[in-house]
């Protein structure tokens, strides 16, 4: 049986719809298979600027390149002293890919401006990275912890990978442990999902949304009903940006 | 928390996070000296209206931008508290006495200060604030006060903490407006379009509103055709 449970799915927001601007957001998830067994859960999340006109190619480039970059060097990762190391060059990885295809393009680097979070979840570590908002969530049920909580001065002044140095925007974090929770998701889904008095996960609405990955009976519907949820009425009253979430969970037996 | 039968992703009201609304804060600093007297005056106070009218048009932007207004006429006062558009009552405001605009900037940039730092301490997300100067004068406090007011302009605007407008009507001194921002050229107010720069005004912060956009907002355009403004000479 597959070891990860994982709903993946994005929805324009409300006011992109009315502005006939595309869905900035993207998002990747994938497996690094070591005999039949899948050894790594791979996410990339990214949110592309809303201010800059190609954002929506810049974070899906910034997505494909991370995982592409991590699925390569799965050995790096398996060794919790270079995995930190290997996920911050799967970043450097994406802004190249970002920049070449600016160049190509004729285009300035500004314009595909984007965010990008990655989680790369092993058997007993797992690692961290981000640049800009949204969140990684991660945890044991009861447990939930943000990986990184973004202290921007306002929510309009967020990072992009192309926007500095990604040695003064990217935050790793290492678990070295089991981990059988995992959630990433783009700024959109903030106000409903994150508290912003504590800087933590919203614990009410995760147990709730991984409760239900664990109760579907067929898996493979996660992911059609969880884009439905993202463009319910009840998420689009409370947030009218992009918002992107996806949602993993260990299957038990593969956690004992 | 699990045993009810499947049916896809549901989470009830009360699961959701309760934050507050993030805020857009803006301050007005309004020209209410003796010059401002009769017509001016008056539809200025007809555009405040407008400006209310306008954001109440929007859910999210009824709920999120905060005004604040500093008039200068004489003395300079806080003629308005930072509220939601909601809550907001234009005030009637009356033409009077000398410009003391320096003095109306900083005391706009510190209540602006203030505030974002009540935001920080309730978990109130907010957008890079607007800061909007309305004047058909000259300042009247002085070189030294008005050449600190405009290092705290430039600060203020390099460290993004504020955005800042400042727009000419009249017989405005656009050579000083100009010392203000290096990097933003003032408006001149075409006639007395009070009305329509406050629905420009408006709809910007209702786009910024709207999403978590980066550094440079797309805002509508302000000058050209059909525009309420045009760049000074």
């Amino acid at each position: 049986m597959r070891p990860w449970r994982v709903a993946q799915a994005a929805a324009l927001g409300t006011s992109h719809l009315a502005d006939s601007v595309p869905c900035q957001d993207s998002h990747l998830v994938d497996f690094v298979v070591a005999g039949e067994r899948a050894k790594w859960l791979l996410v990339a999340v990214a949110d592309g600027a809303g201010s800059a006109s190609l954002s929506h190619l810049g974070s899906r480039i910034a997505c494909t390149t991370a995982i592409l970059h991590l699925k390569s060097n799965a050995d790096a990762l398996a060794n919790v002293e270079t995995a930190g190391e290997c996920v911050r060059q799967c970043f450097a990885a994406a802004l190249r890919e970002v920049e070449d295809l600016a160049k190509r393009e004729g285009a300035s680097v500004r314009e595909f401006a984007t965010t990008l979070q990655v989680a790369a979840i092993g058997d007993r570590h797992s690692v961290f990275g981000q640049v800009g908002d949204g969140a990684i969530i991660w945890g044991e049920p009861g447990e939930l912890r943000v990986a990184h909580w973004p202290d921007q001065a306002a929510l309009n002044l967020t990072d992009f990978i192309t926007s500095a140095p990604l040695s003064e925007t990217l935050h790793i974090a290492i678990a070295p442990s089991t981990i059988r929770r995992v959630a990433c998701m783009t700024d959109g889904l903030a106000p409903l999902l994150l508290d912003f008095r504590t800087k933590g996960p919203h614990g009410p609405a995760f147990e709730r949304l991984f409760a239900t990955c664990t109760a579907a009976p067929d898996p493979s519907d996660l992911s059609e009903d969880l884009a439905k949820f993202l463009d319910s009425p009840q998420v689009n009253h409370r947030t009218d940006d992009d918002k992107t979430l996806v949602l993993a969970v260990r299957n038990e037996e593969d956690a004992a | 928390m699990n045993q009810e039968p499947y049916s896809g992703f549901k989470v009830t009201e009360q699961e959701f996070a309760d934050n507050p609304d993030p805020r857009v804060p803006c301050v007005l600093l309004l020209d209410t000296s003796a010059s401002m007297s009769g017509e001016p005056i008056a539809e200025l106070n007809l555009g405040l209206q407008q400006y209310r009218d306008e954001l109440l048009m929007d859910n999210l932007a009824s709920r999120r931008v905060e005004v604040a207004i500093f008039r200068f006429g004489g003395d300079v006062g806080l003629e308005r508290d930072f509220v939601i558009a909601r809550q907001f009552d234009p005030p009637a405001l009356q033409a009077s006495g000398h410009t003391p605009m320096a003095e109306a900037i900083m005391r706009g940039i510190k209540h602006l200060e203030e505030r974002k730092a009540t935001y920080q301490s309730n978990g109130v997300a907010y957008y890079r604030p607007w800061i909007f100067l309305i004047t058909d004068g000259e300042p009247t406090d002085g070189d030294d006060a008005w050449r600190v007011a405009c290092e705290a302009v430039r600060l203020g605007e390099q460290q993004k903490k504020f955005t800042f407008f400042a727009v000419g009507t009249g017989a405005a001194n656009y050579d000083k407006l100009r010392q203000l921002s290096p990097t933003r050229q003032p408006l001149r107010l075409k006639g007395i379009a009070f009305r329509e720069m406050f629905r420009w005004l408006s709809n910007s912060q209702t786009r910024v509103s709207q999403s978590q956009v980066g550094t440079h907002i797309a805002l509508p355009p302000a000058t050209g055709d059909g525009g309420w403004a045009d760049v000074p000479t």
